[in-house]
């Protein structure tokens, strides 16, 4: 009886050490995960528009496969911070949208994979016809801020001084002051789509979302 | 090579203790991980409303370990509820489970938020592919009658702003975000109002 039962409660004690580790480190594991698609989803694009401007026009794809070509400012900015601290405007979503679980049809992201190891961020958004929000998730998964434009701060749109935890510096006028739990997360933009007539007019506004180092 | 027979009429020695305690571990991390995905899958939110699941503290800096890894698994980068409200659900009104097979109707009335949308979702948590590339119907885009009340059709066939397709076959699941909740919203969302998903008939 004895030799059965000792096997047993090892088996229950590190299944339930299994279980509480795996629980605490999913979040953390998936945020990974999404940061990193994001980033490489954007490097790449960002290579494939630089690597065009000089390379053969000849094959240059139609007008709305042109027109989808990441900024060639953008691109390069991607570049330049690897990915890291750039407002990235996803194209409109649709069942190839597969880069974050549950995407909606109905909103326009544009996203920005931060850390703030060199120190705060200024991210903004236009004021939308329809609807904007930013709103900032740490490390964990744990949604720490969320504003939008629909109240009359929000007719300006939406700014938003992201600092690591601890950091003092005052926040520049205009901008909403928060401190980030952790030195890396998301920052995300949410554009209302309410009418697909609507999309260019909001296409232009997502890609005015800002994530920019404060120096 | 020769060691296992040997092993098994031998005295309980060195090789057998390590072999005993590598099966303790492996069964005890199985069993451990197997337990984890039992209790995300176990349910889709601590509150209920008809066939909708949602909590209240998705997103938020207090929710449980429990809430945050079913988040991370089921919808990353929700907002808390100050912003959004979201209900998912995977059963109808009598609690079959959605059938790709089946047609349904989902009914009833502006859920008391500034905005809300019903999106369908394959069970990997991703839109499903269709020709009409139609994957929501939303408060900006349904037909509401003189009395506010709103009827989708959710059928892998159909036409019109009040359709919702769905796939020939196989489990899908939907999910209603209630954007800027109102106050009835947020203090009880296990008794508000919300859609309805009857099913109608299957083939």
């Amino acid at each position: 009886m004895r030799s059965l039962l000792r096997p047993l409660v090892a088996v229950l004690a590190i299944a339930a050490a299994t279980w509480l580790v795996a629980l605490h480190a999913l979040p953390l594991f998936l945020m990974r995960i999404a940061t990193s698609r994001i980033r490489s989803g954007a490097l790449a694009e960002a290579r494939a528009a630089t690597g065009a401007n000089g390379g053969a026009t000849g094959s240059t794809p139609s007008g709305a496969s042109a027109d989808r070509r990441m900024d060639p400012g953008l691109a390069a900015r991607v570049l330049e911070r690897d990915g890291w601290n750039v407002a990235l405007p996803a194209p409109p979503t649709t069942s190839d949208s597969r880069t974050i679980v549950r995407p909606s049809p109905d909103l326009l992201y544009a996203a920005c994979v931060y850390d703030l190891a060199a120190g705060p961020l200024i991210v903004r958004a236009p004021h939308a016809p329809t609807y904007v929000s930013l709103s900032a998730f740490a490390e964990n998964t744990d949604n720490f801020f969320a504003a939008n434009d629909r109240g009359p701060e929000g007719a300006d749109g939406l700014a938003l001084f992201l600092v690591p935890a601890g950091d003092a510096t005052p926040a520049p006028a205009g901008t909403t002051r928060v401190e980030s739990p952790s030195l890396r997360g998301i920052v995300l933009a949410r554009f209302r789509v309410d009418h697909p007539d609507r999309l260019p007019e909001l296409v232009a506004l997502q890609r005015r979302v800002t994530c920019d180092p404060v120096r | 090579m020769a060691r296992t027979p040997h092993a098994a009429t031998a005295p309980p020695g060195r090789p057998r203790s390590i072999l005993r305690t590598l099966a303790t571990v492996v069964l005890g991390i199985a069993l451990g991980l197997g337990l984890l995905r039992a209790s995300l899958r176990a349910t889709a939110g601590s509150v209920r409303n008809g066939p909708w699941q949602t909590d209240l503290d998705i997103g938020s800096t207090a929710a449980g370990p429990l809430t945050r890894a079913r988040i991370a698994v089921g919808g990353l980068l929700a907002l808390r509820n100050t912003e959004a409200i979201y209900f998912h659900a995977d059963a109808d009104a009598e609690g079959r489970p959605l059938d790709g097979r089946c047609d349904y109707r989902v009914e009833g009335r502006d859920p008391g938020s500034a905005w809300w949308s019903v999106t369908l979702y394959d069970d990997t948590g991703y839109l499903l592919r269709n020709q009409a590339n139609r994957w929501s119907v939303s408060r900006s885009t349904v037909t509401r009658g003189a009395d506010g009340n709103f009827s989708v059709r959710v059928s892998p066939s159909g036409e019109g702003p009040d359709w919702l397709p769905s796939p020939a076959s196989g489990p899908f699941n939907l999910t209603l975000r209630c954007y800027e909740p109102g106050e009835a919203l947020r203090a009880d969302p296990g008794s508000v109002d919300l859609p309805r998903i009857v099913r109608e008939g299957c083939r």
